[in-house]
């Protein structure tokens, strides 16, 4: 057993117990926080890279926590899904700790910093644990601990919206927890196991049972509604546009960039590693009935964000759209479709990440929100702006930006099932990306080619470079990894095989 | 043609499923931010219940070994009370985090009447 | 033979950081921003020149980035000889638009603005001439969308606002239809090379039809032919004259390349011969010529009749190739390089009007002949080429489509011979009057350009008008020569002869 045969625990252990360390040591003096939390952070996301190359190079990954063999002891399973998961969550928390140093010490008081980076921390650790564990209870206590300390970030700012708004998350949050519990419950009846690849063998031989089959229904549903709330999948997405507009920029990017999609590798993990693909695709067709409400999401999600003034808020309600086109991409269950839904999960989390940091770097610097008063940012945050257009067009998928790769593959993926569905659904793609076109470039219209109010506005005056170099980073993901797609697909690919059985 | 023993044997699940359904009601229904939550606290109660009897097993004890044991005797199934210790401790976490959410809201607010605090949002 | 070799990625890059670095000289220096965009069209110029040799010697050049896009679709680049001599005459035209803003632009706002996207927008074009399979053609076609926006709305006014919007909207909508049609293509046949002459041979069914229907929506959208002209007329008056040039000039023609690959590579001329779309199209290309031309005849602003005379000019070429002979596309490719070169060289003239005199309407340009004669006798030789008066080039390409319908052999295409005709009648229509009017009426009693001095345009403005009506007349005489050299071959390639 060597140092890298430990891993899997060693990208949960290390967000976790900073977060232990980090208010002590704020406790101490508060300045440390920051340079700690980037200092962990960067070890996670090398280790989840690392993971990443052992999972590509020996094939899942089972670790046995404290030498127990499951079904009886808890594992780890890190497969080519979770070693990506790993990898987005990591680096995209990297972004929002590099870009809290500056944006935290204006948008938050002092004392908050402390526990501030503690719930980023504790929130990362939820969500690495999310994805690289084998064990179904497990991932409830790790949701539980993501779920938490984002309610909590939400409302960090104090500020009278943002704690209604964080309220509102959290009753909608312990619904979807408890429906959860309860699914797994029911799970634990039928077969004495929490362990996913044990369920999995179980429940197959329960398939169209009598009355076990119709308990396994009632579980799955459970299942769905809970995830699906976790993952704001429409209908179920009420809390989102709040909770993500009134969070601190910083947070909403982690949030709308990996949060939600941590409920999506929940639902993941539950259509195809709990229960059996031909169950879910053939037996009882959920997985297409939640292509259709992802259909639906995408298409009421961008309708939603034409309609806001507010940016921040038209960024959140973009994320219902997204959501819906990676449970879509899921739900398709073929090869090109799942993978465009995983691999649209990197390509949303760089895109949005980068919106929502841009969005920050403009209220940090104007303390504007509202859509319509962004006139003349271009020549006065010439590179703040020149990434919000790069991410906004990959939000849109043009090309060569990395949003035109997944719009390919989920295309793809629904001309695949060759059915009548599968067009409506390419119908869906393609209608919401001209309807994120709508709203995405009469920002950027208003950015730039809008005569200002004042003429002051256009004087330059640019991010500071602790929150620039995050921002430039994400954008120029957005191009290289629109121009170079193999590097994530070479993860998403087999991750796609693998969770299709194919 | 109604099995009343079925119905009988299984009151502790009935028991389960009425306070679920008061919990989600509740949450649903009432406008006072307190007794929504009050709700969502009987619905994870209904859950505790749920995993704490799925466990029982009739005539069984703690699982306990004592005095070296023996292979006649029965035990109630550790687990599901094992998770739901977990859960419970969640569910605290959540409740205290609500609470200190609801007194926010009262001062910043002065009212916890849901309709009132979107007229004010 | 394939020989490898990354010239057409220099010819697409030149401009590219050519454009970049010009943006930030402007900050200092607009001369040396102007020098430096006109020396990276220029480098892009000679590099494709260079290639020339190569081609003609019936070689194709090829450069792939293996790591790049999807595994099968690599973004890629072939340069055949269709591409290479269209890639030689757009990126000369872009030289000379390049040379005209210098002095045009320093009236309007965003200089800078407008000399990056324009060099951003040769490099995309130049990208989607030499791309190697339709997944990096489909990409270079968006961007150039994106950048020709920039250069649509460059007024910023609310008219050029509008028509930005327009042509934005509408182009993404239909390049996602085409993108829908990419994805049958590749999943019908697993592969988007254009290299092979009709991927789709094997194919049968009605998804044919929706595949080019779908395919052509997107190509013919920037073609700007009818009835997907909605935007064109709106669009590129709005833009500042030179970009006015190069959109109706280049990117139109972008649009008229990439229909010409969908019908010939993709598809290829068995496959629609077999399909029996060829008199629709026709039909449509038909329309499109009526249309442009009676459209162009109710106009008083110069520039809108231009750009409806553009539309006209596309359904010949669309009418050339939808007739599915040698000699029909061949005279669409004729009209790609005449209406590139005689098109540009009316809007540089429009443009000199609108620097020199303010003249934007056709009624106010009585007498201006005897003020800017240099400017009206370019204006008369461009629209003299487009009516299709012989020597010039404009007769060539009318002469073969003529001769293309009557190889088809049908009867609704030896019509449109007939239609042809009408359409050169009602060029001549809309553009004798101006000339007329221009030399041989005295000014108007309203006036309007009283103030103008007879010295004409500057010399960096009159250069490029000069060279193109040169260009029009020489290859009008040379156009034997230079269709058994260099359009013949292109034509019997592409159509598998």
């Amino acid at each position: 057993m060597t140092w890298a045969s430990h891993l899997p625990i060693i990208v949960v252990l290390i967000p976790l117990l900073t977060a232990y360390i980090t208010p002590m040591l704020g406790w101490m003096d508060k300045r440390i926080c920051n340079p700690l939390v980037i200092v962990s952070t960067s070890f996670a996301f090398i280790a989840s890279l690392l993971l990443a190359r052992s999972v590509l190079t020996r094939g899942v990954i089972s670790y046995h926590m404290g030498g127990f063999a499951p079904p009886f002891g808890i594992a780890l399973v890190v497969d080519y899904f979770g070693a990506y998961m790993c990898i987005v969550i990591s680096f995209l928390t990297l972004m929002a700790a590099i870009y809290s140093r500056e944006y935290i010490a204006k948008e938050l008081h002092e004392s908050k910093t402390a526990p501030y980076y503690t719930l980023l921390m504790l929130m990362t650790g939820g969500m690495m644990g999310a994805s690289v564990t084998g064990d179904l209870f497990n991932m409830f206590v790790f949701f539980e601990i993501l779920s938490i300390s984002s309610y909590a970030l939400v409302a960090i700012t104090g500020k009278k919206v943002a704690i209604l708004a964080s309220y509102k998350y959290l009753l909608l949050g312990a619904i979807g927890t408890s429906f959860t519990l309860v699914g797994i419950a029911y799970l634990y009846i039928l077969t004495g196991t929490l362990n996913m690849a044990d369920l999995s063998v179980r429940l197959a031989s329960l398939y169209g049972v009598g009355r076990s089959s119709w308990t396994l229904l009632v579980a799955l549903a459970f299942f769905m509604v809970g995830y699906s709330i976790k993952a704001a999948l429409f209908p179920l997405h009420t809390w989102l546009p709040d909770a993500h507009s009134m969070a601190p920029s910083s947070i909403s990017a982690v949030l709308s960039g990996i949060l939600i999609k941590v409920g999506a590798l929940a639902l993941i993990r539950v259509l195809f590693n709990i229960f059996q693909p031909e169950f879910v695709v053939e037996t009882i067709p959920v997985t297409s009935m939640i292509s259709w409400m992802a259909a639906v999401a995408i298409i009421v999600g961008s309708l939603f964000a034409i309609s806001q003034v507010d940016l921040k808020r038209m960024l959140a309600y973009s994320s219902v759209a997204h959501i819906g086109f990676i449970i879509l991409g899921v739900g398709l269950a073929t090869g090109y479709g799942t993978t465009g839904g995983i691999l649209h999960i990197f390509n949303h989390a760089m895109a949005k990440g980068c919106l929502f940091l841009c969005a920050g770097a403009i209220i940090y610097k104007t303390g504007l929100r509202n859509i319509d008063d962004l006139a003349g940012l271009g020549n006065k945050m010439p590179f703040t702006m020149a990434a919000f257009t790069i991410a906004a067009l990959s939000m849109i998928g043009i090309p060569p930006t990395a949003g035109f790769i997944s719009k390919f593959y989920l295309g793809l993926g629904a001309l695949e099932t060759g059915t009548w569905s599968g067009w409506v659904f390419i119908g869906a793609i393609l209608l919401g990306s001209l309807l994120t076109a709508i709203f995405y470039m009469r920002v950027i219209n208003n950015i730039y080619f809008k005569e200002p109010l004042h003429r002051e506005d256009v004087q330059r005056d640019e991010t500071p470079l602790g929150m620039l170099i995050p921002i430039l980073i994400l954008a120029g993901g957005c191009v290289i990894f629109g121009i170079f797609p193999r590097i994530p697909l070479s993860l998403a690919e087999p991750a796609a095989k693998l969770l299709l059985g194919i | 043609m109604v099995n009343f023993g079925f119905l009988l044997g299984h009151y502790n699940y009935w028991a389960v499923v009425v306070l679920f359904l008061i919990g989600l009601y509740a949450m649903i229904v009432k406008k006072n931010l307190i007794k929504k939550f009050m709700g969502l606290n009987i619905m994870d109660t209904s859950i505790f219940l749920f995993y704490i009897s799925m466990g029982d097993v009739e005539g069984g004890v703690s699982p306990i070994i004592a005095h070296g044991g023996g292979s006649d005797v029965i035990y109630v199934n550790p687990l599901p009370s094992v998770l739901i210790l977990t859960a419970i401790v969640v569910a605290i976490s959540t409740t205290a985090l609500a609470l200190s959410l609801i007194i926010k809201i009262y001062e910043e607010y002065g009212t916890l009447d849901s309709d009132r605090l979107v007229e004010l949002m | 033979m394939i020989i490898i070799s990354c010239l057409p990625v220099i010819a697409l890059l030149s401009p590219l950081i050519g454009g970049i670095i010009a943006y930030q000289a402007g900050k200092i220096s607009e001369t040396a921003r102007d020098l430096i965009s006109i020396v990276a069209a220029i480098v892009s110029f000679i590099v494709i020149v260079a290639m020339v040799p190569t081609i003609l010697n019936g070689n194709t050049i090829e450069y792939s980035f293996y790591y790049t896009a999807i595994s099968t679709l690599p973004i890629a680049f072939r340069v055949g000889p269709f591409p290479l001599f269209l890639g030689l005459v757009i990126s000369f035209a872009w030289i000379l638009s390049a040379v005209y803003s210098h002095r045009y632009m320093e009236r309007l706002h965003s200089r800078n603005r407008f000399c990056l996207f324009m060099s951003l927008t040769l490099s995309a074009v130049i990208g989607t001439l030499f791309a190697k399979n339709m997944f990096a053609l489909f990409i270079f076609f968006e961007i150039t969308l994106f950048t020709s926006y920039v250069l649509v709305i460059h007024e910023e006014t609310p008219e050029a606002m509008a028509a930005g919007k327009k042509y934005l909207f509408l182009g993404l909508a239909t390049g996602l239809v085409m993108f829908f049609g990419i994805l049958l293509v590749y999943l019908q046949v697993g592969t988007l090379d254009l290299g092979k002459r009709g991927i789709l041979d094997g194919v049968h069914g009605n998804i044919l039809y929706v595949i080019l229907f779908t395919l052509l929506v997107g190509a013919l959208f920037k073609a700007g032919m009818f009835p997907l002209h909605v935007w064109l007329h709106s669009a590129h008056p709005i833009a500042p004259s030179p970009a006015s040039a190069v959109l109706s000039g280049v990117v139109v023609k972008e649009g008229c390349y990439v229909m010409i690959r969908i019908l010939y590579d993709i598809f290829g001329v068995n496959l629609l011969k077999t399909m029996l779309v060829s008199n629709w199209l026709v039909l449509l290309g038909g329309l499109s010529i009526f249309f442009g031309s009676a459209m162009a005849i109710r106009q008083h602003d110069l520039k809108t009749m231009l750009a409806y005379s553009t539309v006209s000019k596309v359904g010949y070429i669309f009418l050339g190739a939808a007739l599915l002979t040698p000699t029909g596309l061949q005279g669409a490719m004729v009209q790609i390089f005449h209406h590139l070169l005689a098109k540009s060289a009316l809007f540089f003239c429009a443009g000199a009007l609108i620097y020199k005199a303010g003249i934007r309407d056709i009624d106010q340009m009585a007498g201006i002949g005897k003020k800017m004669p240099i400017t009206m006798m370019v204006f008369t030789i461009a629209a003299l080429s487009m009516i299709g008066v012989p020597p010039l080039v404009g007769f060539a390409s009318k002469w073969y489509i003529v001769l293309g319908a009557l190889e088809a052999g049908r009867p609704l295409a030896i019509g449109f011979g007939l239609v042809l005709m009408l359409s050169s009648l009602m060029n001549a229509i809309y553009f004798i009057p101006i000339i007329i009017n221009a030399f041989f009426t005295g000014e108007s009693e309203h006036g309007e350009h009283k103030e103008v001095r007879p010295d004409d345009v500057p010399l960096s403005m009159a250069v490029p008008m000069v060279i193109l009506a040169i260009g029009i007349i020489v290859f009008g005489v040379l156009s034997a020569t230079t269709s058994v050299v260099v359009i013949k071959p292109t034509v019997n390639a592409m159509m598998g002869l």
